[in-house]
């Protein structure tokens, strides 16, 4: 059924399709759209759920920890600040091995004080364990929350997935979304959060663990559940693409990228617009493509090498973050590693743009001219749209 | 010609984009989202995002929703400057200059104002380049809320969106008055949704159109101030100073009054003012003086007033 939905809107619906259990979140801008839906559902009866209402975010993720410990199928949602504020137990969830699915609104972080989009925070949490995917429409918003519990439940990865929305544009940016029908939702969810808490063996978890124990062997473990999600994403997203005839990319999605010999990569909604700047280049005869990173953690390492070696030689990425005391944004960064120690193929060309820094505009012309810049081994201005 | 009865159907090209403007508390962000669920069988691919800015009663608002023949187009997230239709909710907007910007030519407006497109026009001439339509939505449903209530609604309860987008439906021709009392009734229930349903039925076909008699009208699109990231300070100082929304003193509905017989010139509201409005110097006589342009009427200073020598008043306009 196609409904008209806000990628806010969209994440509440998938929340709903899904059949969350335990539901604690607090307010803020531009999230609050999300949880305020999913009170609705809980108020009308079309979600059977606990919504805890807490006094913080720190609270709210913890809250669920519990939840999820016990085998409920768990979800929040934050933005910027409030992602900053519950930090500690977004380390703890990942080394908890919980599956708690989680809406991050993207939005800056302030000083000074901003509310529109930027993906600084979601960057931030690369270091957690958690999976952390961006979804470039309102659509992807939809189908990426439902594959996120799918990916994080299996009992093989069984840590928590982190789905970025960039703010305002995308998640307040309402268009035709298809709404899939339940029954279909609960054929495709076939996993259960393990249950950890048992009131007839009690237990204490992730107590103390000495230096010369196997402190360092649990991280080790996280560490291979998102190695093993690498290729568990890929699997969901076909599993999906089976069951409701849509596909957003597993750990990437492409575009025009087969004949390509340079390709734009970026995350989040950048990337839907980059394929009209891909489809202007086009007409002028240059042979360009999109590559959207869908999954920021685990990075697509191996996905980018095979393109470096199917022929794309230039790489530019559009960060909407800074990376400071590096070149450019996170992004560039890391596509950089994963190109750097690889046999086989030439060391392909790639050069890092900072964009959109604080919701700044970025319009397909600048997409579009800085490209054509790097395809003509000019100097790309550095800070897309910097007032200087 | 005089303003008629009419559409305005043949003015829609392949793209449009539509720009709604009006003030929190309008209904501007509903409208929109209402003018979508109109169009959601149309063939139009349709996309619709609104920008809250300080997300209170009171304060500009503005939304954007774009037709488009076009799927890919609903894949860019481009900032719109440009419109094709300039929808304004708020009746003491009409005269605004500024929010003719970036209209394309021959474009459409449509204004919230008892008056006939003649009389803005003679006050404007600038409109005579575009396609001015009027329908008195404020008093559609002012009077539609007195037959309901009894009463007449307060300013506040105004909501002249239900009215406003009827008329658009109508003018532009996107959607049948069945259509929108549909979507209308499927939003609210009971009694609210009467109101509104009535309001849509009253305002479909009442507005006032007069077509565009000029042509080659420069609609250039505001430059905002940009200032070189060389002559900006290390950090953000803020004082206050009238922002995109004008000075923040327009959004307050109430505004504190000093008894000057019980202050005591002690200063505590100057240090729990949160925006700098309360005018006051150590050891100078005298009150402290309140900047009303941009006070937001948030009461703090009269709540910490030990002297209760602070009284919220109402700000009449």
């Amino acid at each position: 059924m196609k409904k008209i939905l806000s990628g806010n809107r969209a994440a509440a619906e998938a929340v709903r399709l899904s059949k969350v259990e335990v539901v604690a979140a607090y307010p803020i801008t531009p999230q609050s759209e999300i949880v305020e839906t999913i009170f609705g559902f809980i108020a009308d009866g079309s979600l059977k759920a606990d919504f805890i209402r807490v006094e913080g975010e720190h609270t709210a993720l913890a809250a669920l920890i519990g939840a999820a410990m016990a085998g409920s199928r768990t979800f929040t949602a934050t933005s910027s600040q409030g992602l900053l504020y519950m930090d500690e137990m977004v380390h703890w969830a990942a080394g908890q091995r919980v599956p708690i699915v989680m809406v991050l609104v993207n939005r800056a972080i302030g000083p000074p004080w901003s509310i529109w989009s930027d993906h600084q925070d979601a960057v931030s949490m690369a270091l957690t364990g958690w999976n952390i995917m961006f979804a470039s429409n309102q659509q992807d918003v939809l189908d990426t929350v439902i594959q996120a519990y799918e990916i994080s439940e299996d009992s093989s990865i069984h840590i928590p997935t982190m789905v970025c929305v960039d703010g305002f544009n995308l998640s307040h940016k309402s268009t035709r979304v298809e709404v899939p029908e339940q029954a279909k939702v609960d054929e495709f969810l076939t996993n259960r959060p393990n249950v950890y808490l048992d009131v007839k063996n009690p237990a204490t978890f992730n107590s103390i663990i000495l230096p010369e124990r196997s402190f360092m062997e649990y991280k080790y473990k996280v560490r291979e559940a998102q190695e093993r999600a690498k290729i568990k994403i890929v699997e969901v997203a076909e599993k999906f693409r089976e069951k409701f005839g849509r596909y957003h990319g597993g750990l990437i999605n492409t575009y025009q990228c087969e004949d390509a010999d340079a390709v734009f990569v970026s995350a989040g909604m950048l990337a839907d617009q980059a394929e009209l700047a891909v489809d202007k280049m086009r007409e002028d005869g240059k042979n360009i493509g999109s590559v959207k990173i869908r999954a920021y953690r685990p990075f697509p390492t191996e996905e980018f090498r095979e393109l470096a070696n199917s022929g794309i030689n230039k790489f530019l990425v559009f960060d909407k973050n800074i990376n400071f005391g590096m070149e450019g944004g996170a992004m560039f960064t890391d596509l950089k590693a994963a190109l750097y120690n690889f046999d086989g193929g030439s060391r392909p060309s790639v050069q890092g743009v900072i964009a959109g820094i604080g919701g700044r505009n970025v319009s397909i012309e600048q997409q579009y001219t800085t490209m054509n810049r790097f395809l003509e081994g000019k100097t790309v201005e550095k800070w897309i749209g910097l007032h200087r | 010609m005089q303003g008629t009865f009419g559409s305005l159907k043949d003015k829609l090209k392949g793209n449009n984009e539509f720009f709604f403007t009006g003030i929190g508390g309008q209904g501007v962000v509903t409208g929109s989202n209402l003018f979508l669920e109109g169009l959601s069988d149309s063939n139009w691919h349709i996309t619709g995002v609104y920008s809250p800015g300080a997300e209170r009663r009171g304060k500009p608002i503005s939304c954007f929703v774009g037709l488009y023949n076009n799927l890919k187009k609903t894949k860019s997230y481009e900032m719109l400057l440009e419109k094709d239709v300039l929808v304004v909710f708020d009746p003491a907007s009409v005269g605004k200059e500024q929010l003719l910007n970036g209209l394309k030519e021959d474009g459409i407006i449509l204004f919230n104002t008892p008056k006939r497109p003649e009389e803005l026009i003679e006050a404007n001439g600038k409109l005579e380049y575009f396609n001015v339509a009027t329908v008195d939505a404020s008093g559609i449903f002012s009077a539609v809320f007195t037959e309901a209530f009894g009463r007449a609604p307060t300013f506040e309860e105004i909501r002249p969106n239900v009215p406003v987008i009827a008329a658009l439906f109508n003018i532009t021709g996107l959607a049948s008055l069945e259509t929108f009392i549909k979507v209308v009734t499927n939003k609210w229930q009971g009694r609210i949704g009467d109101i509104n349903k009535q309001a849509a039925i009253a305002a479909y076909n009442k507005a006032l159109v007069r077509g565009s008699s000029k042509k080659g009208m420069d609609t250039a699109i505001a430059e905002m101030e940009r200032t070189p990231v060389d002559e900006l300070n290390e950090i953000a100082l803020c004082f206050p100073t009238e922002g995109i929304g004008g000075p923040t003193g327009l959004w307050a509905l109430i505004q504190p009054k000093i008894k000057e017989e019980l202050c005591n010139n002690c200063g505590t509201c100057f240090i729990y003012c949160p925006d700098n409005c309360i005018i006051w110097t150590k050891g100078k006589e005298g009150v402290p003086k309140i900047d009303l342009q941009y006070c937001k009427g948030c009461g703090i200073c009269a709540e910490e007033c030990k002297e209760s020598a602070i009284s919220m008043v109402e700000v009449k306009r």
